[in-house]
């Protein structure tokens, strides 16, 4: 019928030309078509931008807001800190969030007592840039950004050229995840073998917290051919190598201290730590000197805040505490939650 | 700008509709000009200016030597042109090899020197549109061209943004004709260019690029890797600069197809050879003939007996491999080819064979193939390997000399062997599948291109990823 139709609309128009565009628009539709089954099939995840979750356990009139990546769920226990600590915490977050992202998930956090802030050398690095960036980031906010920083030529035009790619993805739901349609692909076909998928997906986490499965499972559990592959695609999701903590990031953080400081919040910022593995192959010296160098500065400027950097605590340098590159396992988690708890009481906190 | 990047699909579409509606034909070469040397300084804007010298020298140098009938004169112009273009080109990508090839020289006589070396940006392309400029005043002195009177037109050809950073080397003689007639894209014309585009595209991103990371891993320390880590590295690597290489050249085609200008072709299927001098008649066609016609004919060619073709053979293919860059890896791997097609000329002497007839027999077809194939994929050791030492870490874990353990075949690397080893069977090296799809009925050149687009919208890499022949 749709033969037919088709038939017909080209005997009314005829010529060359008409034949080359009917040709460009079926292949356009026919790949898009293509590429929302593959999607679907492989049960592609929606990533989501925000994910919420919040934890009362008491009558606070104002709450703690609490922003990080899958980092920080995977590296903080945030029930058993809430407990502790007798908070009202409202977290926030998304995949691979930094500054950046956590700026505008903010807007709607007016009147909070307390702001925290986790992050890590990863994901202040600005040549990694999350996926839920366009979503949240308004284009002329990157503009102005990246023109204030002077940003290279190369990074302006991958942050700027993220926006009209993911437009795209709306069309080509697949376009520019090709490592995830290979892993999600893998993982079926093992599936359907009857062979159970590897303790820990190539892909990384599925959620911003972990699954009892993903938390079990160690970096040192990884065959070496893995860890290289694993690097390999890091390096992969990165501009250039991390070396960079200058730009929209650095910008975006020192705004929201700014403006929380403006409102009397207490202003508290987590570095997080990353695996030894990771370290070791993705970042050298002169970028961890930078990264200090970079805390450094935001500590004379916002002189009230408090940062606190767990990624230096030597009882966290350890492959084991991780159950891949960047996230850590549930040993990780305890070690982690324990050392941030006891900094804290260390300090004295205004609520 | 990479081809495979959604800056350029977006600059192309914008230049293609722009200049579909124009008229005048002067016009419409200024804007392809215009947009040419826009499209060269969205890598480093100041460098254009350097394009624009060696255009204007050489317009100016072909003129002079048509117009000289004093052959003293002749020689003095065509030694100009080749100071001004071999001397801006050794500065900026030889500059700090020969001066450190100059420390070595003083240290062997005892004399420690500590020279100083520049910070010196490559120029992209400069290897490219330098020979092409080249050919051109070679071509006039020569007495094979005339030179066009139009500035505008030679510009055009040197900076024709298709082929303007990676080849391929176009001559004047092909180029120019076609400018001083009216090109309207044809349908036919235009449709070829877009199957060719994508076919590219598809060698790219979604082969090539997705074997780099893993061959980029194992040749970052080849040590660490056992042996048949090693040798999947070696043959992913052979895959990827094939693919990444005749990808680009596709796409290079396919854009000027687009806009109705014809470029020879610049690979056909070089893996399927079955002797070194056939590999060499396959691989990279237009910087092959550039050599042979302007460096290994100029040296003397095979007019002065036997001993001296060997030698000319020799010394352009060592030059081929220092114009691949500043390295004595390159040299390297240009002496090994050099070698193998004067053992390969001796051979086919020996049997009374001319070396470039088709080989006959399966026995001679296999012998042959299997010989061209492994000296070929052997020579990518040095050419990717980031100096001797590694090459020879390489070269020794591939023979099964190497102390390295870890294992990681990776399936990306696996698939694209897969891929690359059933076009090598299914295909035939004379198919070119830009003129065959077009000519085939509406559905299957549906069904081809929709693979092509929905492979490259599924396994594409969408990170732009540098084509490995721009850094040449």
């Amino acid at each position: 019928m749709l033969c037919k139709l088709f038939k017909s609309f080209l005997s009314v128009v005829r010529g060359p030309w008409c034949t080359i565009l009917s040709l460009f628009v079926l292949v356009f539709c026919s790949a898009a078509v293509f590429s929302h089954f593959i999607a679907y099939a492989l049960g592609f995840r929606q990533i989501k931008s925000v994910q919420q979750a919040t934890e009362p356990t008491g009558h606070f009139s104002r709450p703690v807001f609490s922003f990080g990546s899958s980092l920080k769920g995977f590296a903080i226990d945030e029930a058993l800190l809430t407990n502790a600590r007798g908070w009202h915490t409202i977290s926030k977050g998304c995949g691979a969030g930094s500054p950046a992202e956590f700026e505008f998930l903010l807007n709607d956090s007016a009147n909070n007592s307390s702001l925290i802030i986790f992050t890590s050398i990863f994901e202040m690095s600005e040549g990694m840039i999350s996926p839920s960036r366009t979503s949240l980031v308004p284009f002329l906010q990157s503009v102005q950004d990246t023109w204030d920083m002077v940003l290279g030529w190369e990074q302006t035009k991958t942050i700027l050229w993220k926006y009209p790619l993911d437009s795209l993805q709306e069309v080509f739901p697949t376009l520019g995840r090709s490592w995830e349609v290979q892993v999600l692909a893998r993982d079926k076909i093992r599936a359907l073998l009857g062979r159970s998928s590897t303790p820990a997906s190539d892909d990384g986490p599925i959620d911003l917290n972990p699954t009892s499965n993903e938390i079990q499972s160690s970096l040192l559990d990884w065959d070496s051919g893995r860890l290289e592959r694993n690097v390999v695609q890091m390096q992969q999701m990165s501009v250039s190598l991390h070396s960079n903590f200058a730009g929209p990031k650095s910008r975006a953080l020192d705004r929201i201290l700014t403006r929380s400081r403006q409102s009397d919040t207490f202003n508290i910022v987590v570095i997080l730590p990353v695996s030894p593995a990771f370290i070791s192959r993705n970042v050298d010296r002169e970028a961890v000197n930078a990264f200090d160098l970079a805390l450094i500065k935001l500590q004379d400027r916002h002189p009230d805040a408090l940062i606190i950097r767990l990624d230096n605590e030597g009882l966290l340098q350890n492959d084991d505490l991780f159950w891949d590159l960047v996230h850590m396992n549930a040993r990780g988690q305890a070690s982690t939650t324990a050392l941030l708890l006891e900094r804290l009481n260390n300090t004295t906190l205004q609520k | 700008m990479i081809f495979t990047s959604l800056e350029f699909l977006v600059f192309f579409g914008l230049v293609v509709a722009i200049r579909w509606p124009m008229q005048n034909q002067s016009l419409e070469k200024w804007f392809l000009l215009v947009a040419s040397w826009l499209f060269y300084m969205s890598w480093n804007p100041p460098f254009v200016l350097l394009l624009l010298g060696i255009t204007t020298s050489d317009y100016f140098i072909g003129k002079a030597i048509a117009r000289s009938n004093k052959s003293s004169t002749r020689h003095l112009l065509m030694g100009a042109s080749l100071s001004i273009d071999l001397g801006i080109l050794a500065f900026f990508k030889y500059a700090n090899f020969l001066t450190d090839q100059w420390r070595v020289i003083l240290s062997l006589t005892g004399v420690e020197a500590d020279p100083v070396f520049w910070e010196i940006i490559l120029p992209a392309g400069i290897s490219f549109f330098v020979f092409q400029s080249l050919s051109y005043t070679f071509d006039i002195y020569r007495g094979k061209l005339s030179p066009t009177n139009s500035w505008r037109d030679y510009s055009l050809f040197i900076a024709f943004f298709p082929q303007l950073v990676a080849g391929p080397i176009v001559r004047a003689a092909d180029f120019l004709p076609q400018l001083g007639k009216r090109t309207r894209p044809q349908a036919a014309l235009f449709e070829s260019g877009l199957a060719l585009f994508l076919l590219g595209a598809f060698k790219k991103a979604v082969l090539s690029d997705q074997i780099a990371p893993q061959v980029n891993l194992v040749f970052a320390s080849p040590s660490q890797f056992d042996q048949i880590t090693l040798i999947a590295a070696l043959l992913g690597f052979a895959a990827q600069i094939y693919l990444d290489f005749s990808g680009y050249s596709d796409m290079a085609i396919g854009c000027a197809r687009m806009m109705g200008y014809r470029f020879l072709d610049n690979f056909a299927m070089p893996y399927k050879s079955f002797s070194i001098t056939e590999f060499w008649h396959r691989w990279h066609i237009s910087l092959s003939t550039w050599l042979r016609d302007y460096v290994y004919i100029s040296f003397g060619g095979s007019r002065h007996g036997t001993v001296r073709t060997y030698v000319n053979l020799l010394v352009t293919m060592l030059l081929g491999g220092l114009w691949h860059g500043a390295s004595w890896n390159f040299v390297l791997w240009g002496g090994i080819h050099g070698a193998a097609l004067c053992v390969h000329k001796v051979w086919c002497h020996l049997l009374n064979k001319n070396p470039s007839a088709p080989v006959q027999g399966f026995g001679a077809i296999l012998f042959g193939w299997s010989l061209a194939f492994v000296v070929v994929v052997l020579a990518w050791i040095p050419f990717r390997c980031a100096n001797f030492g590694e090459a020879s870490q390489f070269f020794l874990g591939v023979v099964g000399f190497g102390n390295g353990t870890i294992n990681t075949i990776s399936p990306q690397l696996l698939a694209g062997l897969f891929i690359l080893i059933m076009g090598q069977l299914m295909f035939s090296k004379n198919q070119s599948w830009d003129v065959e799809i077009p000519e085939r009925p509406f559905w299957y050149r549906f069904a081809a291109y929709s693979f092509l687009a929905a492979m490259i919208v599924v396994f594409g890499v969408t990170q732009a990823v540098p084509f490995i022949y721009f850094q040449f």
